[in-house]
């Protein structure tokens, strides 16, 4: 499981212009550390980790990810400093943010 | 639609569809007919406990622990997913004064066959961790439970369809015929039914199909607000309710200022994960909108309670209107003035937990296998005077 | 508690300029925004701390953007960004005291509850201006939940605001004027845009098109710009073609698309696969309605675009008094129409606050005619190319997603019609679709046609969801006294 979640793919999204190093923090994606550039969202730090799902719920293994990029669609929720189900797209990243993506996890209850 | 029956069940809510189903099971002839969908109205906008240790001991608390024992095998026998859950509820006492209460009342409730273990504040903790540590202890009855309200009474309706009821969805009863002390017909919008037995279980709206015959029926909206967090994994278990929510709830009709919000911390997690929490209490006629104010006091009165849930987000306010009688207690049974006008309303904040006994004892009352003695703390006729 | 005579909610086109206005006629205001930066959808900025470092690749907004930063700026206005208002209630006090006599009304006040960084976590308005905007309105076919699937508007977000390119290999489809700039914006930025499918017909609306343009300068030059990108890279632009399915395990891999006819339903001998690891796919635009739902203002139903919008007079003003409207929540307007709205918003507030007297008004709202009928013209254009195509869910099965946040399918919605629901309510109670963290906004367009074409009712009488605070989700413990 943890697998999955440290060990992400080559990235689909890309960054258009190279990073300036003066605006370079560090997050925390799942326990690892991992430079982002201070104005981003956190969306975009899991994107360009190569992260494609934030969240997969065990019901029908539905993955959940970025998809209206701007705060409506509430399908990018991930947890920051523990707080559960923030919106990874409308959250501005902080030096040290823990940031962590859910798998298999427990959004699974079964409804009739 | 030009039909005959033997009876009309008007409401279709937790007691509608549940005296449909009982009189159905019992092969009565009836038709429910609501105006709008099932569980469109309060069922749909309550909380999820079936609380027993909640009632005042004596004739609510027995009709409930009755209920309570029709609940256990109601998922079977309605052949549906109820999201019924039997892990006990928890009044929590954050003062002395408020656990004398908790176990007084327990006491009491021993002596009609309910049990209610006081437990210590370590006990407390241990079975609910997410506690604030200043709570002091709780009375712990096992026999609470909680249900999904708009299931049960969607399951209601589809089990009395199976036993040959006819249900009619999106019909408004417009008016009820009477002669000479006799119900000849049920008037909708959408036609005529023929029966001589309606039963009125339109909940807040029930004053106004008694007024169709000409009666008043002291039933008031008692405006409730509640909210709903995201899911999360187990958090708490069963119902946590503050002992302060006794007074809140125990606050009768005609009390000094009941314009007056009050609100009790309840809460438990839904079958999903999301946590219920509950309720304020005030007499705002039929307005349905939601308050800061209210959605405060009960981020405020929870949060106190079970700290952790400061870190979850509010998903969703929402409120109902509970069909409140003057007693608290609910009205059940015949009209002196016009015998086959059954009424079965007034459940308050209670209706979910005693919508089984209800349903059973009105389809008894009808078919005869029930006399109208055994309901007397419930009777229309005592605000007669 | 903080108090102002307006609050505007939004801070794009309509909002910015109904600011401008607003404070050049001496209201006291203040304009929130859930974005880091003004400028809404249209100028989509990126957030301070980005734009230092990165090219300029705002095409030529950047300059009217510039210009109305700036008046914004010299008016010291209040600006209230990374705040969303999630409640606003009528206040219970009633009347908050003004500081000027003489005004027309006793204005009831609103009091608006905000999440933000910022102090201020209510503020009371005696006028609301809400400027919410529109979001991409979600097409549902089988895979379009998969990683992989995302909206025209959120890889422009991506892509102005961020700098990111989403995918290597993407497909454009849907309906509505963004699918070309984001299909030229991608291929700009270096992506591989297979294909840009519109469902319109090239034919849709086309006659209107001569009068349409006049007065269009901009607009013109824009969409030559994004042709020339898509013929220069040889990308094709393919009308009356929509998308069928999304294909992949955890993620898109490929997509199958085709021809459709004038009523957008799939021609199946045209079928045809192809690689992708991206699909930007909407059709048009949704107006955010939260506001005003929660306000309760009357909505009307926009049969062509199969949308309710809020009811409101020639003054911007809903059914709900002293509530206005402008920009993008009252139609496809665009920006222009966003900007002539949220000045007339802006001057009748000032008329009603006794700023400006009924003939200063009448006298400053005559001359946006023009403007609005140039505008309207091109509205009517535009709403042919956007109309709704049922056909365009016939290619929905039982297993597609309609409710994501709740996983409910398109089966099981159907199971609940069987069941007796006639509306989205009945439905939301049986299934749970709309009950979650979205507040129904993702699947209330989609739920409902399931709903009317199955029960065979107008849209309009199936009901919408019921949006109830908070507008977006908001931690318990910060609501707390
Ligand atoms: C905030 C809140 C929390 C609550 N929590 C709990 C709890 O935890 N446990 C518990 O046991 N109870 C709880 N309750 C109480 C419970 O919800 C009610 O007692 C119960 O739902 C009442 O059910 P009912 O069937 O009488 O009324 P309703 O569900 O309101 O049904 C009445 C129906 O009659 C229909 N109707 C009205 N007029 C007509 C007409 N002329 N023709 C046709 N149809 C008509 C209406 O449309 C409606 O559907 C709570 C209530 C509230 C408000
Ligand atoms: C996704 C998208 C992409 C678009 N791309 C283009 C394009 O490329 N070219 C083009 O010509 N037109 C485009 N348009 C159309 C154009 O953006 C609009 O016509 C114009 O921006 C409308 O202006 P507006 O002021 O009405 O709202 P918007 O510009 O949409 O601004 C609305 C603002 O309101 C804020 N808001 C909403 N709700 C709240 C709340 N509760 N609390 C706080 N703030 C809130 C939002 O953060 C947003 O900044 C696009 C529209 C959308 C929706
Ligand atoms: S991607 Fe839609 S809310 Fe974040």
């Amino acid at each position: 499981m943890s697998d999955q979640q440290n060990q992400p793919a080559l990235p689909v999204a890309t960054r258009l212009h190279p990073r300036n190093n003066a605006g370079a923090i560090q997050v925390i994606i799942n326990g690892k550390q991992v430079s982002a550039c201070r104005g981003e969202t956190v969306a975009v730090a899991l994107l360009l980790s190569g992260r494609r799902i934030f969240t997969q719920a065990s019901r029908y293994n539905l993955n959940r990810t970025l998809f209206c990029g701007m705060g409506v669609c509430h399908q990018c929720l991930v947890t920051v400093d523990g707080v559960r189900d923030v919106r990874a797209c409308m959250t501005k990243i902080r030096p040290g943010m823990k940031i962590e993506t859910r798998f298999k996890m427990e959004h699974s209850y079964e409804t009739s | 639609m030009h039909t005959t029956v033997d009876v009309v069940v008007v409401g279709g809510g937790v007691i509608g569809t549940s005296i449909t189903y009982y009189l159905a099971k019992q092969g009565v002839n009836v038709c429910l007919v609501e105006r709008n969908d099932i569980a469109s109205g309060t069922s749909s906008a309550a909380a999820n406990g079936v609380a027993l240790q909640t009632k005042p001991p004596g004739p609510k608390q027995n009709l409930a622990q009755a209920s309570a024992r029709l609940f256990r095998n109601l998922s079977e026998e309605l052949d549906a997913d109820i999201e019924l859950s039997n892990e006990g509820g928890m009044l929590v006492a954050e003062t002395e004064e408020q656990l004398e209460l908790i176990s007084d009342k327990a006491q009491k409730a021993a002596k009609s066959g309910l049990t209610i273990e006081i437990l210590s504040r370590k006990q407390t903790l241990a079975r609910q961790p997410c506690l604030a540590p200043h709570i002091i202890g709780s009375a712990y009855c096992a026999a609470d439970s909680t249900v999904n309200p708009y299931l049960l009474a969607f399951a209601f309706a589809r089990a009395a369809k199976r036993h040959g009821a006819d249900v009619q969805t999106f019909t408004e009863v417009t008016a009820i015929e009477h002669q000479a002390g006799q119900i000849t017909a049920v008037v909708t919008n959408r036609g005529k039914i023929l029966t001589d037995t309606v039963v009125n279980a339109a909940g807040v709206w029930s004053p106004k199909v008694a007024e169709m015959v000409g009666l008043q029926l002291p039933v008031e909206p008692r405006k409730g607000e509640l909210f709903v967090t995201e899911p999360v994994p187990p958090l708490v278990r069963g119902i946590v309710i503050s002992a302060s929510y006794l007074l809140s709830k125990a606050l009768p009709a005609g009390d000094a200022d009941p314009r007056q919000m009050t609100a009790g911390a309840y809460t438990a997690q839904a079958r999903r994960g999301n946590l219920v929490i509950g309720s304020t209490r005030q007499f705002a006629g039929y307005n349905r909108s939601s308050s800061f104010h209210g959605i405060q006091k009960l981020a405020q009165l929870t949060t106190t309670l079970i700290p952790a849930v400061g870190k979850l987000h509010v998903l969703r306010s929402y409120s109902g209107l509970r069909p409140a009688s003057p007693d608290g207690l609910p009205i059940l049974g015949r009209a002196a003035e016009l015998p086959g006008f059954v009424l079965a309303a007034g459940h308050e904040g209670d209706g979910i937990a005693l919508s089984p006994i209800t349903g059973q004892y009105i389809a008894d009352l009808i078919s005869g296998q029930l006399s109208e003695e055994a309901l007397v703390p419930f009777s229309p006729q005592r605000f007669s005077n | 508690m903080k108090q102002v005579d307006v609050a505007i909610i939004g801070g794009g086109p309509a909002g910015m300029t109904a600011a401008i206005e607003l404070a050049a006629g001496g209201a006291k205001l203040s304009v929130i925004d859930a974005y880091p930066q003004l400028g809404g959808h249209y100028f989509k900025q990126s957030p301070k701390e980005l734009m230092q470092q990165e090219a300029d690749v705002t095409d030529g907004r950047q300059a009217e953007y510039r210009s109305l930063v700036n008046a914004v700026d010299k008016k010291n206005i209040e600006i209230l960004s990374d705040t969303a208002v999630w409640s606003i209630f009528l206040n219970e006090e009633g009347t908050i005291e003004g500081q000027n006599n003489g005004r027309p009304d006793k204005a009831t006040g609103f009091t608006l509850h905000l999440q933000g960084p910022h102090d201020v976590a209510s503020l009371q308005a005696r006028y609301l201006l809400l400027a919410p905007g529109a979001y991409d309105r979600p097409m549902a076919f089988p895979g379009w939940h998969l990683p992989g699937v995302i909206t025209p508007g959120g890889a422009q977000m991506l892509l102005k605001g961020y700098g990111i390119l989403p995918g290597k290999r993407v497909l454009v489809a849907g309906s509505g004027p963004l699918l070309l700039a984001v299909g030229a914006g991608l291929a700009e930025a270096g992506a591989e845009v297979v294909a840009v499918l519109d469902a319109a017909s090239m034919w849709d609306g086309a006659f209107k098109i001569p009068a349409v343009f006049w007065g269009q300068k901009e607009r013109v030059k824009d969409a030559w710009k994004y042709w020339s990108t898509l013929k220069r890279k040889q990308i094709p632009l393919l009308f009356g073609h929509a998308i069928f399915r999304a294909l992949g395990e955890d993620a898109v891999t490929a997509a199958v698309y085709g021809r459709v006819d004038a009523q957008g339903r799939p021609i199946k001998q045209s079928e045809m696969v192809v690689e992708v690891d991206t699909i930007c796919v909407a059709l048009g635009f949704l107006p955010n309605l939260a506001l005003t739902r929660h306000l309760e203002c009357e909505h009307t139903y926009n049969a062509t675009l199969d949308t309710f919008y809020p009811r409101y007079a020639d003054t911007m003003e809903t059914t709900v008094p002293n509530v206005f409207v402008a920009g993008d929540v009252t139609g496809v307007g665009g920006k222009d129409m966003s900007k002539l709205q949220g000045r007339a918003a802006g001057l009748s507030i000032l008329g009603k606050l006794g700023y400006l007297s009924g003939e200063q008004v009448k006298s400053r709202l005559q001359p946006l005619q023009t403007g609005f009928q140039r505008e309207e013209r091109f509205i009517r254009m535009l709403q042919d190319r956007l109309q709704a195509r049922p056909g365009l869910f016939e290619v929905i099965d039982d297993d597609t997603f309609i409710c994501s946040c709740e996983m409910v399918t398109a089966g099981r919605i159907k199971a609940a019609i069987d069941d007796g629901a006639q509306d989205i309510r009945g439905v939301k109670l049986r299934t749970r679709c709309g009950m979650g963290a979205c507040q129904g906004r993702y699947c209330e367009s989609n739920v409902a046609h399931l709903i009317s074409q199955a029960t065979n009712r107008p849209r309009e009488t199936v009901g919408t969801m019921s949006i109830r605070p908070p507008l977006i989700p908001i931690l318990a413990g910060n609501i707390l006294e």
